[in-house]
């Protein structure tokens, strides 16, 4: 029987790029309270990670990242795998989300990575009231539960994940990489660089990473500032993907 | 079957094939009306930031059994300037920068300065305009709570 070829994005990688031993990625996709954009844009700068490949595909918006006068793909993945980042600077239209997560995970998985930390905010009508955003976890297969554990990160048990991170986690398992998903209560389309703070808090945990996050506090205000039209622009996108879905009970527990 | 329900199975059918054309092509039509007055909002703001205008700040509106939420994001806002105005569904929402900041701070492409902030959130219930608190979260981020309005069944 026939099958239809993968629906997929092209990744186009760097020419020379060498790559470390045993790289991982980490993922910070625009979000809820853009938690894991935040974070994944500190990790690039703080440790002054280069472009190491560039997702392009002619159905993403027809916009070139300009640097130092010179064009790239707005959707790009930095670094040589000591992580590797994926920071998009801008969001994901809702329609290709599928096709650009297999992409990326097929990209990584020829790259030698086996697991990927994706990094993202959890909306909750408390936050206000919360110094220390919690960090929650999701995992794509039953050996990933106990790293959670391990490090104190408490499971979503019940529930729904919606957007991107829920095609990561479902083509993780198809393509048998492990993939952890980390969601800091964040507020809802309102940046929250504390929010950022508190994952990559976690995620230094849990990977040889080490990274001061105390720039992240203080210069709060600033990043927010700057943030504020990403904001704008993910929070339509979230409302596209019915992004609340993830505040319901899924039907199982009404019985 | 007889041939007239036979015609008029036909001709059902080629109404539903219409009707699923047209709800598609409205769909579609509604879809880039959104998308054009998303961008307009874009271009209004950047218009505003570029004439050194007040500019609106993020918020969010969190409706609850008894109260309504909002998050006002105001980096850098001189939380003493800060003035809000309830209306029955609307809160108006005003704010100093602690200093006027120049845009080009935050992105080279940006010109213009920051002197306020303003915006005019709308609400989806009715709420006591006299029931207003205010409270400073973070820097520059203001949490104000306003009472809904209870409506009185007849007895």
């Amino acid at each position: 029987m026939a099958t239809l070829p993968l629906d997929i994005v092209r990744v186009r990688e760097q020419p020379g790029l060498t790559i470390v031993e045993r790289p991982y990625m980490v993922v910070g996709i625009p979000d809820v309270g853009l938690a894991g954009t935040i974070a994944a844009t500190f990790i690039v700068r703080k440790l002054q990670l280069p472009i190491s490949a560039e997702i392009l595909d002619d159905r993403l918006p027809p916009i070139a990242l300009l640097r130092r006068g010179l064009p790239y793909s707005p959707y790009a993945i930095y670094g040589n795998g000591n992580p590797f980042v994926l920071a998009p600077e801008t969001v994901i239209p809702a329609s290709l989300i599928r096709p650009f997560i297999r992409g990326v995970i097929i990209w990584a998985l020829s790259r030698g990575v086996r697991s990927i930390y994706a990094l993202g905010g959890i909306a909750d009508a408390n936050r206000p009231n919360v110094k220390e955003p919690k960090v929650f976890g999701v995992v794509s297969s039953s050996q990933g539960l106990g790293l959670l554990e391990e490090h104190g990160i408490r499971v979503i048990p019940d529930g729904y994940l919606v957007g991107p991170y829920a095609v990561l986690v479902h083509e993780a398992r198809n393509y048998g990489i492990h993939v952890v998903v980390l969601l800091a209560q964040a507020y809802y389309n309102v940046p929250d660089p504390a929010a950022a703070a508190a994952l990559l808090k976690v995620l230094s945990s849990m990977t040889r990473l080490e990274i001061d996050v105390g720039e992240l506090i203080e210069q709060g205000e600033k990043i927010r500032l700057a943030a504020r039209t990403l904001m704008r622009r993910a929070a339509a996108e979230l409302e596209r993907m019915k992004k609340t879905h993830e505040l319901e009970a899924p039907p199982s527990l009404y019985v | 079957m007889s041939e007239n329900l036979r015609r008029m199975l036909r001709k059902l059918l080629h109404e539903i094939h219409q009707f699923a054309e047209y709800a598609e092509e409205a769909l579609d039509r509604l879809e880039e009306e959104v998308d054009r007055l998303m961008e307009r909002a874009f271009l209004r703001e950047a218009e505003a930031i570029a004439h050194g205008e007040a500019i609106e700040p993020l918020y969010n509106v969190l409706v609850q059994p008894d109260e309504v939420r909002i998050l006002v994001d105001m980096p850098f806002v001189d939380e003493r300037s800060i003035r809000i105005s309830a209306h029955k569904n609307m809160i108006e929402v005003y704010g100093e920068a602690r200093r006027p900041f120049h845009l080009s701070e935050i992105s080279e492409r940006l010109t213009g300065v920051c002197r306020c902030y303003r915006a005019a959130i709308d609400l989806p219930v009715d709420v006591d305009t006299r029931s207003t608190t205010l409270r400073l979260i973070a820097e520059g981020l203001v949490e104000i709570r306003v009472k809904r309005v209870r409506i009185q069944r007849p007895a």
